[in-house]
């Protein structure tokens, strides 16, 4: 007893030295970070929010009606927010990146669905490839203003947004550009309808009806009963699972979200890490802008509205945290569900869109306050 | 050599000179986007084309007004748009049904004004309440006020479709519906002051003064530069920025409005396909010399910035662009302010070195190597 009370007298002395030492070395060493108590209820909250919210959101649906649990209403639940999904998976790169949000994402999706169905009349494969190369160019110019120049990136974003509606607007002339329709008259307004016209005339004779039923199917397709667009959200959230947790990239961006100064200092090519991550969001977005406006059937600048705010709930609702670098791709599948199933139950139980609108909302505003509280409470985040 | 000389002999920086201009560049792009705009198209300095120029611009002016506020405490208000909605939708809701409470066409003039004042009045409150809670969360709650403002943008609008239906309302009683437009006199170029005009611009020099004359407005200026400084100092930095956000639901409450008063009509959608009135707000608040990070900014400057924008629009309207080019016009014009100002920001921290840590940590550790022999 009385050597271990030598020893804690000792630590206590050894403690006071090294700090009267080197206090001012180290002026930014957080000496309360070691007295914070875990709050069990903090530490539930931060940890698995979601999936106690999900579990609530379950009972309640199954109280509100008994069709809740069927099969088919949980597909459809799944494939209404499929779309979000995609999205979502790519903006989460950039919020663990520790830059708020890509709120380009929906005239990206726009632009990214009217390019491919201009390109759709050489071939499904070709619209695709076509649209995929607009994100990635989209992400790398986000990613260079943002990473290299440091513009603020909401802001900047939103200008992008701006000004991509402004391009396909201005383009076609307010118009909507249908896949199965194609007469001289619409050769002449488009990014790339001019010039396909002016070096191949014949294109006018092309049979699009068969392209653009294939394009229309795309959101249509069924494979063993269950929508292509589920299997592809799937596969992205999979994706990015592995890049984010598996990759030295990942790594690296959990680095520049928590402490960018640091991940600078240690050697990490903070520019081109930021820019990747922009340009994953931006090719998310093109993948879910193509199925998009394979759902609609047309082409048109509103498509996506929303989604860069709804995607931002999802992913605050799955324990991504704003100031970056926390987080996982689970969180991000239980979020997307969470706003699934909450528009779901409302649907049931009878209340309109835009009430739902508003009731998302406040419960997106509820859930931040308490999940940005616990964090505090924990000392883990000072945002 | 005396003091004076000295100074006498000092050439003047062109680096001095060129801060200079850029602190007044709102004054200059007026000034130059009117002679190219008067160039290229015939009748734009008309009095038919400038009054009307600047009574659109009134809305984003008042708007701006609180959103300068919000961004020199170092925040965003994305939910501008919305409130103006709010206030509009709300004043002509409110107006409609305290008209019949007070006995409708019946009643006379009495009802027409007891329903006017009391609509307003409750939207004006509506207008507050929002801020009030946006700053709350943002300064109490500690939540980033990008997320709680752009939460709050989707909850009101949704409450703006539900509390109009969908539909667009109109008063029921026309009787005062044109009087803030009404000019009162009826000269050219002099047409432009009616009461809405005036109260807009009353409400502009109010905080402007408030900003650069007043202890409160020195406090938040130093609040949005350096807050833990601030509040080393005595502020309560939580009430000033709480504040802003109040001031910033107020204006853009009032600005939505006077401007369905003035058009006797609230749509519930105002902004949303289309150029969006938080565009506007922001482009001309950062083209008017706001710092993006807070600290530093100017309510005149901002409606100087608005007219410009206003301006550019109006031209293209003339040269026959249309309304699509206008929307990629806002976009290039933002995104080339937004650029600008953060590539001087970036030059400015490369001759600074932007290691600041680093560099107060060495010559600390080399006194202490020289003091103890280490």
């Amino acid at each position: 007893m009385k050597n271990l009370m030598k020893i804690n007298y000792c630590w206590r002395q050894m403690d006071k030295e090294v700090f009267s030492v080197e206090e001012n070395v180290f002026y930014e060493v957080n000496k309360d970070a070691r007295r914070i108590k875990l709050d069990l209820f903090s530490t539930i909250v931060t940890k698995f929010g979601v999936f106690f919210m999900i579990a609530i959101l379950a009972v309640f649906g199954i109280i509100v009606s008994p069709k809740f649990l069927s099969g088919s209403n949980l597909l459809n639940v799944l494939n209404a927010v499929s779309y979000l999904g995609i999205v979502a998976t790519g903006i989460s790169f950039v919020i663990y990146s520790g830059h708020y949000a890509d709120m380009s994402a929906p005239m990206t999706m726009a632009i990214t669905g009217v390019i491919c169905v201009e390109f759709m009349r050489y071939g499904l494969v070709y619209g695709m490839i076509a649209a995929v190369i607009t994100g990635i160019i989209i992400g790398t110019i986000n990613g260079f203003v943002v990473g290299k120049i440091r513009v603020n990136p909401v802001i900047w974003t939103m200008a992008m947004n701006f000004i991509l509606e402004g391009l396909v607007r201005w383009s076609y002339h307010g118009n909507q550009i249908y896949p199965d329709m194609a007469n001289e008259q619409t050769y002449k307004t488009g990014f790339f309808l001019p010039l396909m016209y002016k070096l191949d005339p014949n294109i006018l004779n092309i049979d699009l009806e068969s392209k653009a039923a294939a394009f229309n199917g795309l959101a249509q397709t069924y494979p063993l009963g269950v929508p292509l667009v589920l299997y592809i959200m799937f596969a992205v959230m999979i994706a990015g699972y592995v890049v984010m947790s598996k990759t030295t990239f990942g790594n690296q961006l959990k680095v520049v979200g928590s402490n960018y100064n640091v991940a600078k200092m240690s050697g990490i090519n903070c520019t081109r890490t930021v820019m990747l991550a922009f340009i994953i969001s931006s090719v998310c977005a093109a993948i879910g802008g193509i199925f998009m406006t394979s759902l609609n059937q047309v082409g048109a600048f509103y498509i996506g509205q929303g989604y860069d705010f709804q995607a931002v709930t999802a992913l605050i609702l799955g324990g991504m945290s704003l100031a970056g670098g926390r987080g996982n791709m689970l969180g991000v599948f239980g979020g997307v569900f969470t706003l699934g199933l909450i528009s779901n139950i409302l649907t049931l139980i009878g209340i309109g869109t835009f009430t739902q609108k508003m009731i998302t909302g406040a419960i997106f505003i509820l859930v931040v306050y308490v999940n940005a509280k616990s964090l505090r409470k924990l000392g883990r985040d000072y945002a | 050599m005396t003091m004076r000389n000295i100074i006498k002999n000092i050439k003047p920086d062109k680096t001095l000179v060129i801060s200079k201009l850029n602190n007044n560049r709102v004054y200059i792009l007026l000034v130059l986007i009117m002679i190219i705009m008067s160039a290229c198209a015939p009748n734009f300095l008309g009095t038919g084309n400038i009054v009307p120029m600047i009574k659109t611009a009134l809305l984003p002016i008042l708007a701006g007004t609180g959103f300068t506020y919000v961004m020199i405490g170092g925040n965003f208000d994305l939910s501008v748009g919305a409130i103006i909605n709010v206030g509009a939708a709300v004043v002509m809701g409110e107006f409609n049904r305290f008209f019949a409470i007070f006995g409708g066409e019946a009643a006379g003039i009495k009802a027409v004004v007891f329903g006017w004042i009391i609509a307003i009045i409750i939207a004006l409150a509506a207008g507050v309440l929002v801020g009030f809670i946006n700053g709350l969360l943002v300064a109490k709650g500690r939540i980033h006020s990008f997320i709680v403002t752009i939460g709050m943008l989707t909850a009101l609008s949704g409450f703006v479709y539900t509390y109009c239906k969908g539909n667009t309302i109109s008063a029921d009683n026309t009787l005062f519906v044109n009087i803030l437009e009404r000019p009162f006199i009826k000269i050219p170029y002099l047409e432009v002051f009616t009461i809405r005009f005036l109260v807009t611009v009353l409400i502009v020099i109010f905080f402007e003064i408030l900003l650069l004359k007043a202890k409160w407005g020195r406090d938040l200026l130093m609040v949005g530069s350096n807050e833990e400084a601030a509040w080393h100092a005595g502020i309560n930095t939580q009430r000033k920025i709480i504040w802003t956000f109040i001031f910033s639901g107020f204006t853009s409450a009032f600005g939505g409005v006077m401007f369905a008063i003035s058009m006797n009509a609230a749509v519930p959608n105002y902004g949303e396909r289309g150029i969006n009135p938080l565009m506007i707000v922001l482009a001309s608040t950062i083209i008017g010399g706001t710092e993006l990070t807070g600290g530093r900014g100017s309510v005149v400057k901002t409606a100087i910035a608005v007219l410009t924008i206003q301006a550019i629009f109006n031209g293209l309207i003339i040269m026959r662009m249309g309304f699509d080019a206008q929307v990629l016009a806002a976009g290039i014009l933002l995104a080339i302010v937004v650029l600008y100002e953060s590539y001087s920001l970036y030059k400015q921290n490369l001759k600074k070195g932007a290691k600041i840590a680093l560099l107060k940590e060495v010559p600390e550790l080399k006194a202490r190597r020289k003091n103890t022999g280490l």
